[in-house]
């Protein structure tokens, strides 16, 4: 399940993405960075082939992405919006429902993929009446159903409270030692630290820098992308980013 | 003590949500409740048959059984059943049923609670082409130019919109939405417009528009029915791909929906079975906007259910209401779009505050 990007740019209006030349590891969590507008999503609408590059391709085994028909591209690959819609008086099994379009019905996995955010006991309630947290959940826990071998998130931890947040790190560290292909669109940078192997940092839509974790999420990166200075301290629980909370020059 | 039935409501819909079983039942249930509305409705009207002999007319109808049942009724009767009663009756049912799922259909493609066939310019559509046949008195299409004007016309109408809507490949919901409200507009003006220039023929366009089921009759009910139940199989086969556009259409493509494929499919599908529903009954409102909300809150959401469970929501509440409509005013017809406006709807805001609960959100 090789997903490449090779010269890839796309541009709508003044908004120009790339050329973006990129390799996503298989096996692993990669994690898009870059501030609001910077082209996150638009990369994911492209890597999910909802968007049509304007030069260069996006190949998975090859094929240009848009290429494949929805269901076969559905088995290999899921995809976790940040906007969630209100479907007419659904219950939350409807939901995890329309996620199996592309395979065999299963009410066992349903229920797993439910488990591992202690939803199971909400299987017939109202997805309407949820919190905006839990409807997160359960969004992630119906592309878990779906039970394709990449699986992409927008924003996966927002609207989410502490606690939940990391259940969703821990999940993605356990379907990543299954042998899942994860990429992200994250911005809290602690977080990338911890759970990601590699990331690609965009802005404006250019890419700034691609690499291992470890050596491409650095302070001079991140003041290249946001534009503010950034520290890090050693933390027990690892390293830990910050940033002033007001602008240095107002700072007496 | 209204507390104690609500509490038995919400046990029954807990359990019903819960059981698949428990859905089909549900479904018989409403297709015997539809069955004994047929009926009743065949018995009621101003020449008195008794109501063996009803059933006893539509007993010979059926082939093999008719063997079996005694035939006491004389011709006359059966004529006034057979050529009067029952195509009236039987055309509530294609009509009903023809609304309630397009309507599930179409709020399920606009993921929008208020959306109906007719926001997509099916409505004004066929106003136009129906009142232009009456007031220009057009005959070129024999004896049922005004139906098959209707139809056209209708048909046309959502080609239109859709045409205008397309950007890109993509029908965009929103897009289509503010165009069919838009040429809706545009069509009724010109229908206005037709009326106000020819005052002495409004009574017979006015009652088009208001819609009725009296002067179905069996050769133009026989084509109307093929073409809906042709439509509703193929849509009902279509469920699961429009439980997924309900939850928007970037997330449906990413299950595997072939999105804009569904969508041109079903609103072709929905705009022809409508189309021809309309063309002989006239505009019955009403219909298509609420029977698939009373058929969520019995079912829940899912249009595996909620397709067939409109479809005879829809045609049990339109052949009750034609009854009404007959039956209120001794001597007179009312349309029967008058009486699903003035009954149905202070019925529905009544179960949907006593029933729906948090369906629709908090």
């Amino acid at each position: 399940m090789a997903l490449e990007l090779n010269n890839v740019s796309y541009s709508a209006g003044r908004f120009k993405l790339g050329p973006i030349r990129a390799e996503i590891p298989e096996k692993k969590i990669t994690v898009i960075m870059g501030k609001n507008g910077s082209g996150k999503s638009t990369t994911i609408r492209l890597l999910h082939g909802d968007l049509k590059p304007a030069e260069g391709r996006i190949t998975l085994d090859g094929t240009d992405v848009w290429r494949i028909r929805a269901v076969d591209l559905a088995r290999k690959m899921s995809l976790v919006t940040q906007e969630i819609n209100d479907p007419l008086s659904f219950t939350v099994k409807d939901v995890m429902m329309v996620s199996g379009y592309a395979r065999d019905l299963d009410e066992e996995s349903i229920l797993q993929a439910l488990d591992l955010f202690n939803l199971t006991p909400f299987l017939y309630s109202s997805f309407n009446s949820m919190s905006g947290g839990e409807r997160r959940l359960v969004t992630i826990a119906a592309s878990i159903y779906q039970d394709s071998d990449i699986i992409i998130m927008d924003e996966p931890t927002n609207f989410l409270d502490v606690d939940n947040q990391m259940l969703v790190y821990k999940v993605l560290g356990e379907l990543k030692k299954k042998g899942k292909t994860i990429v992200l669109a994250m911005h809290d940078i602690s977080a990338v630290s911890a759970i990601s192997d590699y990331v690609l940092m965009l802005k404006n839509g250019e890419l700034v820098d691609q690499g291992p974790t470890s050596s491409t999420l650095t302070v001079e990166n991140l003041g290249k992308v946001f534009n503010v200075p950034f520290r890090t301290y050693e933390t027990e629980w690892g390293l830990n980013f910050s940033t002033p909370l007001v602008p240095e020059n107002e700072m007496d | 003590m209204s507390w104690i039935p609500m509490i038995s409501y919400r046990t029954f819909r807990t359990y019903v949500q819960g059981h698949e079983g428990a859905k089909y039942l549900t479904l018989l249930f409403l297709v015997i409740i539809l069955l004994f509305s047929i009926i009743f409705s065949t018995f009621i009207g101003s020449v008195h048959i008794s109501f063996m002999s009803v059933l006893q007319v539509y007993g010979s109808q059926i082939p093999f059984l008719s063997r079996f049942i005694p035939e006491n009724f004389t011709a006359t009767q059966y004529t006034i059943i057979a050529s009067i009663r029952e195509p009236e009756v039987l055309g509530g049912l294609v009509v009903g049923a023809s609304l309630g799922i397009g309507g599930a259909v179409i709020q399920s493609i606009f993921r929008n609670p208020i959306t109906e066939p007719y926001i997509i310019g099916l409505s004004s559509g066929a106003a136009l082409g129906a009142v232009m046949t009456i007031i220009l008195g057009l005959t070129f299409l024999g004896l049922y130019t005004q139906q098959l004007l209707a139809f056209v016309f209708a048909m046309a109408s959502v080609i239109v919109v859709y045409m205008f809507a397309l950007r890109g490949g993509k029908a965009h919901p929103t897009y289509m939405l503010l165009t069919g409200v838009a040429l809706s507009f545009f069509l009724s003006a010109i229908v206005a417009l037709l009326l106000f220039s020819n005052i002495n023929l409004e009574d017979e366009a006015f009652f088009w528009l208001l819609g009725s089921l009296e002067n179905i009759n069996w050769l133009e009910l026989f084509p109307v029915t093929a073409v809906v139940i042709l439509c509703s199989v193929i849509l009902g086969t279509q469920y699961r791909e429009l439980d997924a556009l309900q939850m928007g259409d970037t997330h449906a493509r990413s299950v595997g929906v072939n999105v804009e494929r569904t969508k041109g499919i079903s609103i072709f599908l929905v705009a022809l079975s409508v189309s021809a529903a309309v063309s002989i009954s006239g505009l019955i409102g009403f219909v298509g906007l609420i029977m698939p909300h009373v058929a969520r809150i019995i079912f829940g959401g899912s249009n595996r259910f909620v397709l067939p469970g409109s479809a005879l929501t829809g045609s049990i509440f339109l052949i009750l209401a034609d009854d009404i409509a007959r039956g209120a005013v001794v001597g007179v017809v009312i349309p029967i779009g008058i009486i699903t406006g003035i009954i149905g709807v202070p019925f529905f805001l009544l179960i949907m505050r006593k029933m729906a609960g948090g369906k629709y959100g908090t």
